[in-house]
């Protein structure tokens, strides 16, 4: 994989190579139902936030509105790490690809004894986590590219509906945000389309986007490897992940990616990091009435806490800087504070 | 389905039965072949399968009037080739470039512009611009069956993709007015954009260079990217659209690839291998190998436009 730029970050680098859970009929179940009852967004405390969502979907799907817009433009656009669901304290995908090596390793003999798969396989957490760049691309590579698209998608289910976060013991598509699934349940019902545009792999995402938050596999926009068309011994074609990057969906690449799979600037946007920066100036400098969102996680309590803005901790991943936190003020984009907007975030909790 | 007579303007024969059997099959549930509505994709080249591409493709009248354009505004264009071959009507210089060179000349003309105003320029040419031989305007020279047939898959549940060489930008600017297909759906070549934030715009700029030149291999290849599932259904009409067809033709569970065959010179035009921007020839000839159904322009379709 080909780092795209040389300010390679950890995000970076999972887009670098593009390559799943449930979420359970009962979590988009409950959303629905409450919704029916009157509010349609329960996990919200009530407050700013809460009010411009209401305001924004009121105010475009109202006829008479001056900032109506018609059903085909209302187009929803989500970051995914950090937005939709846990991103700390490393991004899903990477936690997949450590627990491929084994696999990889055994079906590659040799594989074992070399580094970084020796470093990973030795179960060394402080060695791992001092993994440099190079030997995260390495790992990335090894696990997330060279197989058909159709394998690649049935390995990530696999996992994805076993593997369990350590800290709350649950699974790793538990742990999405409920109040987001109630919002894009909310966009959705009043007649958006809801997209996840993440920097993180397309086909990874693909693998659990519809069960988990209701978004088909053809709305779920990501960092994406090249593809190989070959046709295999029985002579069927087939589609193999290549290790080099096509679409680095991060930064300028979300509105880039959003212009080649959407082809319109969305209405709405959310996202919590400055990967997600081009995409809410994007949508926000759009005519008519748009909305930009951000989530500031402020909450080690019930989550994480990182920025570095408003003072809190700094992290490289899902980074908010303050100078993003003044351009969102600037802007009247809305910033969204876990701690206090957010009555639950997680479903089982 | 509503209608009790889908395809009218299709006849009956093999082509039509292979469709109407398709259709039964996928969506009849608890049936061997039954494929949830999410998985009903189907996929559409566009020019020569959808509209008429002859003499030339759409898009190349729209981005000569461009070069006409620019040629007003700086003289010495008109010098240079391939420029010079354009403001010639030189046809045979013109068709020895090859399909993808001409089209990264007709997106070069549009370089500088944004994602938005591209698609109004579009529009407006769209709104009057005829087909110079037809006579009529060019988002009515399209295939009546055609637009029956994307409409009867969506009754039934298929989500409908175009999946051309053709410009996506140019075609996003008319597919949802012409075939009912939203511009998230329209998938073609591409070129490199440029995302600009200064002052109070923020917007994507077209470059020259390109992105993506989506025929042939790229077809399936980028289904992978846009869609993410393998077609149940494929329409092409030519060799670029092998690929995509074979893929789609070749996954499991009923399937079905077809091939249009321009063999209408009454009605519309006859060719196919001496076609020199986009060919069939292999496609047509290995068709019973791949087990594509063929259509017969002059006998299965019962009006054209």
């Amino acid at each position: 994989m080909v780092a795209p730029s040389s300010k390679v970050s950890r995000r970076g680098v999972i887009s670098a190579l593009a390559a799943a859970p449930v979420l359970p009929a009962v979590f988009r179940g409950a959303a629905r139902a409450q919704s029916g009852a009157g509010d349609p967004l329960p996990s919200w405390n009530d407050g700013p936030a809460k009010d411009a969502i209401l305001g924004f979907v009121h105010t475009t799907t109202d006829p008479s509105s001056a900032n109506f817009a018609p059903p085909p433009e209302r187009i929803a656009t989500f970051d995914q790490d950090g937005t939709l669901w846990v991103e700390h304290p490393i991004y899903t995908q990477v936690v997949y690809c450590l627990d491929r090596v084994p696999i990889v390793a055994k079906a590659k003999p040799g594989l074992a004894n070399e580094e970084p798969f020796k470093t990973v396989l030795s179960r060394d957490r402080e060695a791992i986590a001092n993994l440099s760049m190079d030997d995260l691309l390495e790992i990335l590579r090894a696990t997330l590219t060279g197989m058909d698209v159709d394998q690649f998608r049935d390995e990530a289910k696999a996992w994805i509906d076993a593997a369990q976060n350590p800290r709350w013991k649950r699974l790793y598509t538990e742990l999405t945000y409920l109040p987001q699934i109630e919002l894009m349940t909310f966009l959705r019902g009043a007649g958006y389309r809801t997209y996840i545009v993440t920097g993180g792999g397309q086909d990874f995402v693909r693998a659990y986007a519809d069960r988990v938050y209701g978004v088909p596999v053809e709305q779920v926009v990501g960092s994406a490897g090249g593809l190989s068309y070959e046709y295999g011994p029985d002579g069927r074609p087939k589609l193999i992940k290549d290790p080099k990057l096509l679409l680095n969906d991060n930064f300028a690449g979300k509105p880039e990616g959003i212009h080649l799979m959407i082809g319109r600037r969305p209405r709405f946007a959310f996202g919590n990091s400055t990967g997600d920066r081009q995409m809410l100036e994007y949508t926000k400098a759009g005519a008519g009435a748009r909305m930009a969102m951000l989530v500031l996680h402020d909450d080690a309590e019930r989550e994480y806490s990182y920025g570095p803005a408003e003072g809190l901790p700094d992290t490289k991943i899902g980074t908010f800087t303050q100078e993003l936190y003044d351009e969102a003020n600037k802007d009247g984009w809305v910033v969204v504070s876990m701690k206090k907007d957010w009555k639950r975030i997680f479903a089982f909790a | 389905m509503a209608d009790s007579q889908p395809l009218a303007s299709w006849n009956d024969g093999a082509a039509k039965s292979a469709i109407l059997d398709l259709v039964a099959r996928v969506t009849k549930e608890g049936g061997a072949d039954f494929a949830p509505p999410a998985e009903r994709i189907a996929t559409f080249d566009n020019d020569g399968t959808l509209s008429c591409e002859q003499p030339l493709q759409t898009q190349f009248y729209f981005a000569f009037g461009r070069v006409k354009e620019l040629a007003a505004k700086d003289p010495a264009l008109a010098e240079r080739q391939p420029f010079k071959a354009v403001l010639e009507q030189d046809y045979n210089t013109l068709f020895g470039l090859g399909l993808q060179a001409l089209y990264e000349l007709a997106f070069a003309t549009h370089a500088g512009i944004t994602d938005e105003e591209f698609i109004e320029i579009a529009s407006a040419w769209l709104a009057t611009a005829k087909h110079p031989k037809i006579g009529r305007l060019f988002k009515q020279c399209v295939y009546r069956p055609q637009i029956e047939l994307l409409a009867y898959l969506r009754d039934n549940g298929f989500k409908t993709y175009i999946v051309s060489a053709g410009g996506a930008d140019f075609m996003r600017a008319f597919a949802d007015e012409v075939y009912g297909v939203p511009r998230e759906q329209v998938i073609g070549s591409s070129v490199k954009l440029r995302f600009d934030a200064g002052g109070d715009r923020v917007s994507l700029s077209k470059l020259s260079e390109l992105n993506i030149f989506n025929d042939g291999q790229a077809k399936p290849l980028s289904i992978g990217l846009h869609i993410g599932r393998r077609p149940l259904l494929a329409f092409g009409n030519s060799d670029g659209d092998l690929p995509m067809m074979r893929y789609t033709k070749s996954g499991s569970g009923a399937r079905l690839a077809l091939l249009l065959h321009h063999d209408d010179a009454e009605r519309e035009a006859a060719y196919d291998r001496e076609f020199r921007l986009s060919p069939l020839s292999e496609a047509l000839d290995k068709a019973q190998d791949y087990g594509f159904t063929v259509v017969s322009m002059k006998r299965d379709w019962k009006v054209v436009f």
